[in-house]
């Protein structure tokens, strides 16, 4: 049985050191650039300098309700995954009351109550 | 349907339309013991050897009243009145005065009463609790 090759780790190509001197040339003449710039009254602000708050995707009212989402666009998919779920298990009677109820206080629930009872003696009297 | 295919099938199944008029001929304390059952059955399944019933007695009062025998085979019984009052209902367990109801008991009991009339409404008064109209006699009645 053959065993699934893999790649050297001493091959010759990628253990060459890289040359990296002209980067660092490169740096300088950016450097230089921005210099000159300045002396000329142009502002440009590289990245690093940027304000701190213009990069923090935490922030609460930064740049990251724009890059992700609004929280509109998010209910959807959770209501659409809510509405697949009851799909699949649809609520029992006693569960879209217990939701409906959720919300009442006690006076309301003792109206329910009421409400309710009489409504039985009446089917009870209606016999 | 001919008079004699209608005769024979009254005489095999009974007639639904019979019904309306058996439930008149009945008391209203036969009514609740009908009620008191379907009530009965609204918290889930009944354990083997216990009897447990809870109705409407009337405008006010509602009562859950649960019978078993315990591990030495002796009989025990908890009955609990619910009292509805304008501040409020009034739990009473075994004929002492225990609290009045609130937060999730509360909500529970309300939850109950209202499984408690569409169930004896479709079962027992063959009516449709969301409208109140009479459900025909080949409707399917759902506790």
């Amino acid at each position: 049985m053959s065993e699934t090759p893999t790649l050297s780790t001493t091959d010759e190509q990628t253990s060459r050191e890289l040359d990296t001197k002209h980067i660092y040339q490169d740096s300088g003449e950016v450097a230089h650039h921005f210099e000159r710039w300045a002396r000329d009254g142009v502002t440009v602000l590289p990245r690093y300098e940027m304000p701190q708050e213009a990069l923090n995707l935490y922030a609460e009212d930064g740049l990251n309700e724009n890059l992700w989402t609004s929280k509109e666009e998010y209910q959807v998919p959770v209501q659409a995954v809510e509405r697949i779920e009851e799909a699949h298990h649809p609520l029992t009677r006693a569960q879209e009351l217990e939701m409906i109820y959720f919300s009442l206080d006690t006076l309301g629930m003792l109206n329910e109550i009421s409400r309710t009872t009489a409504a039985v003696i009446a089917e009870r009297r209606l016999a | 349907m001919s008079d004699l295919l209608k005769k024979t099938l009254t005489l095999l199944t009974g007639s639904p339309a019979d019904s309306k008029r058996q439930l008149g001929s009945l008391t209203e304390r036969q009514l609740i013991e009908l009620e008191a059952e379907i009530g009965g059955t609204l918290f889930g399944p009944i354990p083997s050897g216990h009897r447990r019933e809870f109705f409407c007695l009337d405008d006010h009062t509602w009562i859950w009243h649960e019978e078993w025998a315990d591990s030495r085979n002796q009989r025990r019984v908890t009955s609990t009145r619910y009292e509805i009052h304008d501040n409020g209902v009034l739990k009473a367990q075994d004929g002492k005065v225990y609290k009045f109801l609130e937060g999730d008991e509360l909500r529970n009991l309300t939850l109950a009463i209202r499984l408690y009339y569409e169930a004896v409404s479709r079962g027992i008064y063959r009516r449709d609790p969301m409208t109140g109209q009479r459900l025909s006699d080949n409707t399917t009645a759902t506790i």
